[in-house]
């Protein structure tokens, strides 16, 4: 059942996609903190649903979420998790002092990083494709993160009982930052995505 | 006379920004939106010499408030500020009208320059 969905060649190409969207996205989230940011190899996994919030950071902290849903040649679903002492680092930051909560002003510096750090992604992947992605304007919960991904799973109307979770993991030097990007693509319409990358190689 | 400017952005955060950096380069506010609808309405009544245009944002994206822009003023300046790079975006925002297009994240003088040209041409 799985295989239909992931094998090794599938895979490559999506470890291939995840790179330079999370390498891109990277580069857009150092430019607005101004400090080098680390990524890990993104990882490719079909995840169970329950299994999904232990690996954006664990079920039982608070976090900031920001997601995304983008339309377009395939659907997908962008997350961008932070935990919350690291949004409140970025609030403080980028206000520069303006706020140091998630207030008014601090939710929509979060926001926006989250807007910026997605659509560094979509690009990258829409360049690699040759498909146009619109994304929807992102919304932000403050929560468990067990609760964000709960809200979120019953948006996207997963029928199955597992998501295709492309998740990276960056960290900056100094300011201790974290954040969990992930792309949840619509399983199905993904076939469209590994025919196109085909081709080019 | 200072150079009006319109700032249309959906998040409140971005619009602070936009203005900081305007405000300290010599440009003066003369309206905020945060979505096309508002962007639109804005243009009307405030009349601003630019506009600085999101693309992603509710009610009304971005791209549309550019072609109505357009239609009711040939004339407008209008310069788009946006996470989304993509090709056919950028090309579908040129098309429409707009004179500009700056990708987020940027730097300030990246967008006084584009701002000066535009006005200058």
């Amino acid at each position: 059942m799985m295989n239909h969905y992931l094998n090794d060649v599938k895979e490559d190409l999506l470890k291939e996609v995840g790179n330079i969207g999370m390498g891109n996205a990277a580069s857009s989230l150092s430019f607005m903190l101004n400090e080098r940011v680390n990524i890990q190899i993104p990882e490719v996994s079909i995840v169970s649903l329950g299994e999904l919030p232990d690996n954006m950071g664990g079920a039982e902290s608070v976090v900031a979420g920001v997601y995304v849903k983008v339309r377009g040649d395939v659907d997908l679903y962008m997350i961008f998790i932070l935990p919350l002492k690291s949004a409140l680092y970025i609030v403080e930051t980028l206000t520069e002092g303006a706020s140091s909560t998630m207030d008014e002003l601090g939710c929509s510096a979060v926001m926006e990083v989250g807007n910026i750090v997605t659509a560094g992604y979509i690009n990258a992947f829409a360049d690699l494709t040759g498909f146009t992605l619109l994304p929807n304007p992102p919304s932000l919960a403050i929560d468990l993160s067990e609760a964000i991904l709960g809200t979120i799973l019953a948006e996207v109307e997963i029928v199955e009982d597992f998501v295709l979770l492309i998740k990276t993991v960056f960290e900056t030097g100094q300011s201790k930052v974290e954040g969990y990007l992930s792309m949840i693509p619509d399983i199905d319409s993904f076939e469209v995505v590994y025919k196109t990358l085909l081709k080019g190689v | 006379m200072l150079a009006g400017i319109l700032i249309t952005d959906d998040t409140a955060f971005m619009r602070m920004t936009l203005k900081n950096i305007l405000s300290k380069n010599g440009f003066d506010i003369v309206g905020e939106a945060a979505d096309g609808l508002e962007a639109i309405d804005k243009y009307k009544s405030e009349k601003p010499d630019l506009v600085t245009m999101d693309i992603t944002m509710p009610n009304m994206d971005g791209i549309t408030a550019i072609k109505e822009i357009m239609s009711f003023d040939a004339g407008a300046k209008i310069i788009v500020c946006s996470a989304m790079g993509q090709k056919t975006l950028v090309i579908e925002a040129l098309n429409a009208g707009a004179k500009d297009f700056i990708v987020k994240p940027f730097q300030p003088d990246r967008i006084v320059d584009a701002i000066h040209k535009v006005l200058s041409s």
